[in-house]
């Protein structure tokens, strides 16, 4: 298990802060990627491809502007997914851990964004000198190291000490609170689902959406099946010029 | 008799602007100043090889030490274009340091809302939609195939962004902030999402009651009767009431309380 939280803390930690900013958006706000890679690490693929899927439900659509969001996506992917495997819950309480500690992160977050003021500050005086040398050193080297305070160490925390308790606890609980918690799991992939209406919504293609609702509920199309149906009336929106009919609105 | 420039930027030196971009532009996000100090640290070879006296190198760090937020993909476009006019400035050009500045104050927010609608908003929430499915299904090489799809879009459209900054200028921007074109783009993308979140609806979201009304020998099983009026009702009602709220300005936290509220007290008379 030391291993594990090892490993699982270093990429909670990669994750976190911004070694790459090309690599991290892809697993950033993306716990389908960073939830498998969790689960790799900790030598359950298939638990962590469930369990990152689940918990991507409920950030469907979200959408981080200005660096500010509602959720720490590292607390809520990589922490959550962790925690969940090494105390062998289902993806239904893994949805519920990841709010939790998606909020609980927003701490970590908040600290990052406040403390890196002082290396802003501190690479203002270095540029006086009219040097470039090190300025990977405050843009880049000392956030990082930060982040894996913020980051990795309670990563490791979570796992290695954190799973045992929760799976101990999970087992004491009484029936009703844990049924409870199975139900949020099950009602909260259609906020996840409503984000995502929000984020592509616009009230003249409204009728999409019993487009899309059809080819499941009456067809049972897969979801490639309906993207294809969905890019097929997207192409034909384009090439039959049909912006031009709708113009006036966005 | 053509004019010749002095200082030049060199491939490399585009490159290496481009990837430390790639890499640190939102390293030291700080609430102060948010990217500047990766647009900064980006602009340090650019530097070093536009400018040789220490003034003029310190006044072209600071420069670049201001508050500065984008959308990091399309805002590609803004560090390209800084570069042609750091190059032109660093030749004698007629570039003040307020012509950069408000060049790069007044295009980062337009490409952030670009870049954050259509990376974030419509083509990630897209493919997300279709390989969380496939996951969930059991494929579980499908989130890599996400990771690949991503990655691809994402270093394509950044490189692209970037060097059409540098070589096209300002001129290609009322191309790619053309309105009518990102109408067209941000509806065809809306209705590919708005067919896949329909869809999803009801295929990823399992809202299902155990409530059963028991008269006499018979028992009516309500999930059957919801699912005969209309397949899903339950997830369809509840995503609806979460849009609803959203609709309303009702903060995400808030709705999450809400439905964890409806959880618990659901759990407990059974009815969910």
């Amino acid at each position: 298990m030391f291993i594990q939280s090892v490993l699982v803390a270093l990429w909670a930690w990669f994750n976190g802060g911004v070694v790459s900013e090309y690599l991290v958006w892809i697993v950033r706000g993306a716990p389908l990627v960073s939830g498998t890679v969790t689960g790799i690490l900790m030598g359950d693929w298939r638990a962590g491809a469930m369990i990152g899927a689940t918990i991507q439900l409920l950030y469907m659509g979200q959408v981080t502007v200005g660096g500010i969001s509602s959720y720490d996506k590292c607390y809520a992917g990589v922490i959550a997914t962790a925690v969940t495997i090494a105390s062998h819950q289902t993806p239904e309480i893994g949805i519920t851990l990841a709010v939790a500690l998606g909020t609980l992160g927003l701490v970590a977050s908040n600290l990052n964004m406040t403390l890196c003021v002082a290396f802003v500050h501190m690479a203002d005086r270095y540029v006086e000198e009219g040097k470039t040398e090190h300025l990977w050193i405050y843009n880049w080297l000392l956030p990082n190291l930060l982040c894996g305070l913020l980051y990795g160490i309670p990563a490791f925390l979570a796992v290695f000490y954190g799973a045992s308790y929760l799976e101990a606890a999970m087992n004491q609980i009484p029936a009703f609170v844990s049924q409870a918690l199975t139900t949020a799991g099950m009602i909260l992939p259609a906020l996840g689902i409503s984000m995502m209406f929000k984020t592509v919504f616009s009230p003249k293609f409204a009728p999409f959406i019993v487009v899309g609702y059809l080819c499941v509920a009456y067809l049972h199309m897969d979801i490639i099946a309906c993207a294809l149906l969905g890019g097929a009336c997207a192409v034909l929106y384009w090439t039959l010029n049909l912006d031009k009919l709708t113009e006036g609105g966005n | 008799m053509s004019e010749r420039k002095e200082k030049k930027l060199t491939k490399s030196d585009l490159l290496r602007c481009f990837l430390i971009w790639e890499t640190t532009s939102e390293s030291c996000l700080s609430y102060e100043r948010l990217m500047s100090l990766g647009f900064c640290h980006a602009m340090a070879p650019i530097i070093n090889r536009l400018y040789q006296d220490k003034e003029d190198r310190v006044a072209a760090l600071k420069r670049h030490m201001v508050f500065f937020n984008t959308e990091n993909n399309w805002g590609a476009f803004i560090p390209g274009i800084v570069c042609s006019m750091e190059e032109e400035k660093a030749n004698g050009g007629s570039v003040s340091d307020e012509m950069i500045n408000s060049v790069k104050i007044g295009l980062m927010g337009p490409l952030a809302g670009i870049g954050d609608t259509i990376t974030q908003g419509l083509l990630k929430t897209v493919l997300l939609a279709i390989f969380v499915d496939m996951t969930l299904k059991g494929n579980i090489v499908a989130p890599f195939i996400y990771a690949i799809l991503l990655g691809a879009y994402i270093f394509g459209m950044g490189y692209f962004t970037f060097f059409s900054g540098y070589r096209l200028g300002q001129n290609v921007l009322t191309k790619i902030t053309d309105a009518s074109i990102m109408r067209k783009i941000t509806n065809s993308l809306s209705i590919l999402g708005l067919v896949i979140a329909g869809a999803m609806m009801v295929n990823n979201v399992s809202i299902v009651t155990p409530l059963a009304i028991h008269v006499g020998e018979t028992s009516v099983v309500i999930q059957e009767l919801l699912d005969s009026i209309l397949p899903g009702m339950l997830s369809v009602i509840f995503v609806m009431l979460c849009f609803g709220l959203m609709k309303k300005n009702v903060s995400v936290f808030k709705i999450m309380i809400i439905l964890f509220v409806v959880a618990v007290v659901g759990a407990f008379f059974g009815i969910l």
